[in-house]
């Protein structure tokens, strides 16, 4: 209850600091009543992530600090209307139909599945990997520290900040909890902005299609940022629109907030700026609405930029080695960036030209390259199915399109979508997630209108029914693996063992390893479960141990583990025999080969088991792996012949 | 164009493209049955 508790507080703390912003800049009682709520936490959300960076660099990552941040903003919940005062529907009373019923049901069915995942330990690869591991560790260390890797760990952290009062004062479950309440508050703000132009059928419709979206799916009750992110941009994309429909600046510095929030949650956000920045200039007053939504961005998102330089020398580590100097040369090197870059072009499945960038919308949507990640992650088909309704409503209202609301929502889409798809080093799908609901909010109503006046809403409903249902269907499968460990009582142990490739050596070391001992490994989703102190290795974003494909100086690697004070590791493969035992293959992680036969590892034991491509389709892989937990010996085996 | 084939050209575009679509997961359909137990 604890638990469920600190999430609710910290839910409630939403809302307050939300509610405080919004009646600040006096833009909370100007909203619909159910608005004020869905905003009020969009803005919070961001402003409790802003807030909690300066906690974390005082070193205020302890029990009263965080209860208080909590505690004080609830407090701002009293600013909202209650929940009596909310306003009746009687109008659309006739119309909460069967339909409105079945999509409710629908819903509901979803949120229970997300309430399965949000009850069960996390799985996700990439939240295993940094993103709950990062707030774990700062806990620990009772501040931020910085992290000196690429791409995972010297990166803006304003989501992740959010992360650290639930696991610090309510434990893993209230994290959990918290990622599903966050995801849900997407789907919550995605369905009173569409209200704002389609009826509660339409809408529930909508909530639907995005609540049940793969890529939702996937990120929305883990640590993965981009469904969050979702909120600041709707805020700031509907700020914008008032801005210049009201020529009121106010909404230019809750624009610029919403921008600054995304641009501190992820790099992505630095072109949503640009691109927020680009539209919001399409109005009379655009000097001083543009340098008031720059200066806001700036003071919301900023931050972890000023951190990243003021730590190595570079605002966004490592974009600019080069061309600045680093504060530790050992953080980075040329040979890194290389590794870096080439990793980043296996993320690349189409050359970034204007035939692609019209295509790739297509082509992600039937999956046409492993890259786009965008089958069981990706967008689903709704778009693809509403588009010639939406065509048709552009055509048929083209000699108003000038003025229609939609456009400055589609504008920020496409250039985000422009400035994402030419200059991204990667090409997955879900890193557009954050703006998907402008795309599928303008798609839905346009579509809607032009099937409301040409007596085709019949058409447009068997494409909704048809994405809900394979979405839905996707959901079901998705939660099997969580309902079974509900419905069964399964033991936290036992979940893991059969979801988590290689989780039984970490239970052995958490078991058997003493606290000072620190365990150097490459299996990213075991880093969260460890109990014992642990090194990530990678080999292209952590550069003081080198494990590039092709490096193969086992001395220097031996060096670089003890100067990180590495007592173990938890190699993964064969332990090579004489035979088998091969120099030149012993490169990158495989370096532990060479250091076996020198002698400086002292095998401890050693662990078979399955490789889970997938939480959900375990069968997509019948590989095994073999793990060993081997001890770091003293330097003398350096000095020894070995068998080298 | 007609309504009648304005309503047709609609209904195809729609089956047609949620098809294509389903396609791309044939490979996972072994797996989907392993995963609800009926394979």
């Amino acid at each position: 209850m604890t638990a469920f508790g600190i999430a609710i507080l910290q839910v409630c703390s939403c809302f307050g600091f939300g509610a405080c912003a919004l009646t600040a800049l006096g833009i909370q009682k100007e909203l619909p009543y159910w608005e004020q709520w869905t905003w009020s936490f969009a803005v919070g959300f961001g402003l409790l992530g802003w807030l909690l960076f300066f906690f974390g660099v005082i070193g205020w990552f302890s029990t009263v600090p965080l209860i208080l941040v909590l505690g004080l903003g609830s407090c701002g919940v009293l600013l909202l209307k209650p929940l009596t005062q909310a306003p009746h529907t009687n109008t659309s009373a006739v119309k909460l139909n069967s339909w409105c019923c079945l999509l409710l049901t629908a819903i509901v069915i979803v949120a229970a599945i997300d309430l399965f995942e949000g009850l069960s330990p996390p799985i996700d690869g990439d939240s295993l990997a940094y993103h709950f591991v990062h707030p774990k560790n700062f806990l620990t260390l009772g501040r931020i520290e910085f992290i000196p890797r690429a791409g995972d760990g010297a990166i803006p952290l304003l989501v992740h900040m959010t992360y650290v009062p639930v696991l610090g004062l309510g434990g893993e479950r209230a994290l959990t909890l918290w990622v599903m309440f966050s995801g849900w508050a997407t789907s919550a703000l995605v369905y009173t902005l569409t209200r704002r132009f389609l009826d509660i059928p339409w809408s529930l419709s909508v909530t639907l299609i995005f609540l049940s979206t793969p890529a939702v799916l996937y990120g929305g009750g883990s640590g993965q940022v981009e469904i969050r992110n979702a909120l600041f941009v709707m805020i700031a994309a509907f700020a914008i629109i008032q801005s210049i429909k009201t020529s009121n600046i106010r909404y230019a510095v809750l624009a610029g907030l919403a921008a600054g929030f995304f641009m501190g949650a992820k790099y992505l956000g630095l072109l949503f700026v640009a691109t927020g920045g680009i539209v919001i200039l399409a109005q009379p007053h655009w000097f001083r609405h543009g340098l008031v939504f720059s200066i806001a961005a700036l003071a919301a998102g900023g931050q972890w930029y000023v951190w990243n330089f003021i730590n190595s020398g570079d605002p966004a580590f490592p974009l600019f080695y080069g061309y600045l100097d680093y504060v530790n040369p050992n953080y980075w090197s040329a040979e890194y960036q290389e590794a870096f870059n080439k990793i980043w072009k296996l993320e690349k499945a189409v050359d970034q030209n204007i035939f692609w960038f019209f295509s790739y919308p297509f082509a992600t949507t039937f999956n046409m390259h492993k890259v786009f990640e965008a089958g069981r992650t990706g967008m689903g088909p709704f778009i693809l199915l509403a588009l010639p309704f939406a065509i048709l409503s552009i055509w048929a209202s083209r000699k108003k399109l000038i003025q229609s609301s939609l456009l400055p929502l589609a504008a920020i889409a496409i250039i985000f979508y422009a400035f994402w798809f030419f200059t991204s080093p990667s090409q997955r799908i879900r890193h557009l997630l954050p703006v998907y609901p402008l795309v599928l909010l303008c798609v839905s109503v346009a579509a809607h209108r032009w099937a409301a006046g040409a007596g085709h809403l019949k058409i447009l409903a068997g494409a909704v029914f048809l994405t809900c249902t394979v979405q839905l269907f996707g959901q079901l499968i998705f939660g099997l693996n969580y309902a079974h460990r509900l419905f069964t009582n399964e033991k936290r142990d036992a979940f893991l063992n059969r979801t988590v490739t290689g989780y039984a050596p970490v239970r052995w070391i958490n078991n058997n390893l003493k606290s000072n001992s620190l365990v150097y490994t490459e299996a990213r989703q075991l880093i969260y479960h460890f109990k014992v102190p642990v090194y990530y290795g990678h080999i292209a974003v952590d550069a003081l141990i080198d494990t590039r494909s092709n490096a193969n100086n086992p001395t220097k690697f031996y060096h670089q583990l003890k100067a990180q004070k590495i007592s173990h590791l938890l190699a993964i493969g064969s332990i090579p025999n004489k035979k088998s035992y091969n120099l030149e293959r012993a490169t990158g992680y495989n370096q532990w080969h060479s250091l076996w036969h020198m002698g400086c590892l002292k095998h401890i034991k050693s662990f078979k088991g399955p490789v889970f491509a997938s939480r959900t389709l375990k069968s997509l892989s019948t590989r095994k792996l073999n793990f060993h937990v081997l001890k770091l010996n003293s330097s003398n085996c350096l000095s020894s012949k070995g068998d080298i | 164009m007609s309504y009648a084939t304005i309503k047709i050209l609609l209904l195809l575009w729609v089956l047609s493209a949620f098809a294509l679509y389903l396609y791309q997961f044939k490979s996972l359909i072994k797996p989907l049955l392993a995963a609800l137990g009926l394979q």
